[in-house]
């Protein structure tokens, strides 16, 4: 830069310039609408700067960087992988004394009402806009395992999970499954004893299996019979309950 | 597990939405391909094992960044780089002419001292404040202010000079 005569408000207006060229103050600028010299001086340096931006932005991209950042990062362990332990025990503890204080307080029941419960509970939760969803298959094993069934292997494709309550029978896991042949609901309600005459009844338009099992009985709940004696026999060769 | 899907989702989006900026931040910080590459995975793959961690979903950057400096401080074996607030004694950078090639521009860019070229990167490239510059090297923003004033002057003198191969020295 050639030499010049340059006052402290120059050299002010141009350290400011420089150390942040995009947010010059007002008053710095102020100082460049009555210095021929700083607007030049600025000019020139916004030339540079512009050359200098277009530098850093010009380095090309390798090809495929998302891909191998992504495959990168799924085989890192992901973040919640060393909490998912805590959490499995934390939930299992919950699950337990859940149903634990549902069973005690729980009398006994007869499989006719069960049926007739479950189908209302299904009628009222309106459950069809969650048969597109996909819960965890590990998540649905620790359900069963919860109330004293082991999954030897899958039923179907698992949409919906949650503890309800049932009305007149506590707290109850509520799962929505998918097979070939249709959409499967499976209630599992704690209970301590009751009837255990298995039943398969016909209730509301719905076709009701309820049978006593592990901690307390499940009610199968298909759309008609044809499915609910396949998706039964099923869970009897795929579920294994503990007594 | 059944926060999996969503956290991958916001997960990608952010590689998509910031590898780009990382990667060019990575190669000016390093000036090699291969290593930026490297760099800007392996940030990522903290990024996501730390994700619970990230607490601005909407603005990652900063985090990112702050990874990304810490992988390249230990590529080189240090933990932080040795920060001085005192100017370089005699910064050398080659003078180029106005219609200067990339590559030119490069070495350029590239013979700054890793003090003042990083507080310019995140100044234009990562587009920092002074103040989010000082927050990140943990020094003053008036300190970061003297590298920043430094850095562009020895740049500008080398553009704006005529290309006669001599150097200038940043006084």
């Amino acid at each position: 830069m050639s030499q010049e005569n340059i006052s402290a408000s120059c050299l002010e207006f141009r350290r400011a310039c420089l150390a942040d060229p995009r947010h010059v103050s007002a008053e710095a600028l102020a100082h460049a609408d009555q210095c021929a010299l700083c607007r030049a001086w600025r000019q020139r340096a916004d030339r540079a700067e512009q050359q200098l931006t277009q530098a850093l932005s010009a380095v090309p991209l390798p090809e495929g960087l998302n891909e191998r950042i992504l495959l990168r990062a799924r085989d890192a362990a992901p973040w919640y992988a060393g909490r998912w332990q805590a959490f499995a025990l934390a939930a299992s503890l919950l699950i337990t004394c859940t149903l634990g204080v549902a069973l005690w307080h729980q009398r006994p029941v007869a499989a006719g009402d069960l049926a007739l419960a479950a189908v209302r509970h299904v009628s009222d939760e309106g459950l069809e806009r969650f048969t597109h969803r996909s819960e965890p298959p590990e998540r649905f094993g620790a359900v069963l395992a919860s109330f004293g069934g082991h999954l030897q292997a899958p039923l179907g494709k698992i949409s919906y999970i949650h503890l309800c309550p049932v009305e007149g029978f506590g707290q109850g896991w509520h799962i929505v499954y998918l097979t070939p042949a249709g959409k499967l609901t499976l209630l599992l309600i704690p209970a301590r004893e009751g009837a255990a005459t298995v039943r398969t009844v016909q209730v509301e338009g719905r076709s009701v299996k309820v049978e006593r099992a592990g901690a307390g009985y499940y009610a199968l709940i298909a759309d008609n019979p044809h499915t609910l004696e396949e998706a039964a026999l099923n869970l009897k060769q795929r579920v294994r309950w503990g007594s | 597990m059944f926060f999996k899907s969503s956290a991958q989702r916001e997960f990608e989006q952010v590689v998509r939405a910031w590898s780009a900026e990382l990667y060019r931040f990575a190669w000016w910080l390093s000036r090699d391909r291969f290593l930026a590459d490297e760099l800007v995975q392996e940030t990522f793959a903290r990024a996501w094992r730390a994700w619970d961690q990230l607490q601005d979903p909407a603005n990652p950057k900063p985090w990112l960044i702050s990874i990304l400096r810490n992988e390249h401080a230990r590529h080189h074996a240090r933990k932080q780089f040795d920060y001085s607030d005192e100017a370089p004694e005699a910064l050398s950078l080659p003078a180029v002419d106005d219609h200067a090639t990339q590559y030119e521009m490069e070495n350029l860019i590239g013979s700054l001292p890793l003090s003042l070229r990083e507080p310019f990167l995140l100044q234009t490239l990562g587009g920092y404040s002074c103040a989010e510059i000082a927050a990140e090297l943990q020094t003053s923003e008036g300190a970061v202010m003297v590298r920043l004033t430094r850095a562009r002057k020895a740049l500008q003198e080398a553009l704006i000079a005529p290309a006669s191969g001599r150097h200038r020295k940043l006084s």
